[in-house]
């Protein structure tokens, strides 16, 4: 870096994410990207097991299976799915706005706590329904 | 001689959009995969149950690859978009994209072989 560009990047910024209150269109936006990220790294997973399971029949699954088979793995399992509902309800939220509908503030409240109370009923659905 | 500015497009102006569009498609695929998915595969993997009994039938084991082909495809588009957003580099961003589209391509192609074997697998086992 030059001497002028060295000056120029140690000027302080000013305060963002420490004064800015959290909102639910900011968070519900930032958890989508978590979320998605999150659903990536459990989709490899999912394919490791996939790809094992198919490459050496006698031992199903392999050592992602036993990875599903202890709580962590459970509980890993469970958060996934809840990612998943709430990437793809929030998602669909995504879809309505790229046709333009449902910008309005009052709207955009009212699906974004719609979005969070889906994903959480719908993993609890799945999740008695698995065990069950 | 006018400088070369700073930011260079890595491609013409109009390339993005189709990424854009393709995103929204592969969403809305997934969502219908998804719920054709969920009733037969969340109680095999809580279970225990061996991956060819779920993907060994021909229906099960094709949805299953649309899911993950689709799956792999509309995450590479994602992580694209959160690699350019948060490597400033452009030759560490044009790396990273490319070892997340390699790894999903190699792994969208060994689930497709993987679900194939079982499916060969289950049929073998049942002409037998």
């Amino acid at each position: 870096m030059t001497d002028t560009a060295r000056k120029h990047a140690q000027r302080p910024l000013s305060p963002h994410l420490s004064i800015y209150k959290p909102q639910i269109s900011s968070v519900l936006s930032i958890l989508h990207r978590i979320t998605g990220f999150g659903l990536y790294l459990g989709l490899l997973l999912a394919a490791l097991w996939i790809i094992s399971s198919g490459f050496t029949p006698h031992h199903e699954g392999g050592i992602v299976a036993s990875f599903f088979s202890t709580f962590i793995g459970k509980l890993f399992l469970f958060l996934w799915t809840l990612a998943l509902f709430y990437h793809a309800c929030n998602g669909i939220r995504h879809l309505f706005w790229d046709i333009g509908k449902g910008y309005d503030l009052a709207v955009m409240t009212k699906s974004g706590y719609a979005v969070l109370g889906s994903a959480v009923i719908l993993t609890l659905i799945t999740w008695i329904i698995a065990l069950v | 001689m006018t400088k070369l500015p700073h930011s260079r497009p890595a491609k013409a102006s109009g390339h993005g959009a189709v990424h854009w569009m393709m995103q929204r498609v592969t969403a809305v695929a997934l969502v219908l995969l998804v719920i054709l998915s969920i009733g037969f595969y969340t109680s095999s993997v809580y279970q225990g149950v061996a991956a060819s009994a779920v993907f060994g039938s021909p229906f099960r084991g094709l949805i299953g690859i649309l899911l993950f082909s689709t799956a792999f495809y509309h995450s590479y588009l994602g992580l694209k978009v959160i690699i350019e957003d948060y490597v400033s580099c452009p030759c560490g961003r044009t790396i990273a994209v490319n070892i997340v589209r390699f790894i999903n391509i190699a792994m969208a192609v060994a689930v497709t072989v993987a679900i194939i074997l079982m499916i060969i697998d289950e049929r073998i086992s049942v002409l037998a």
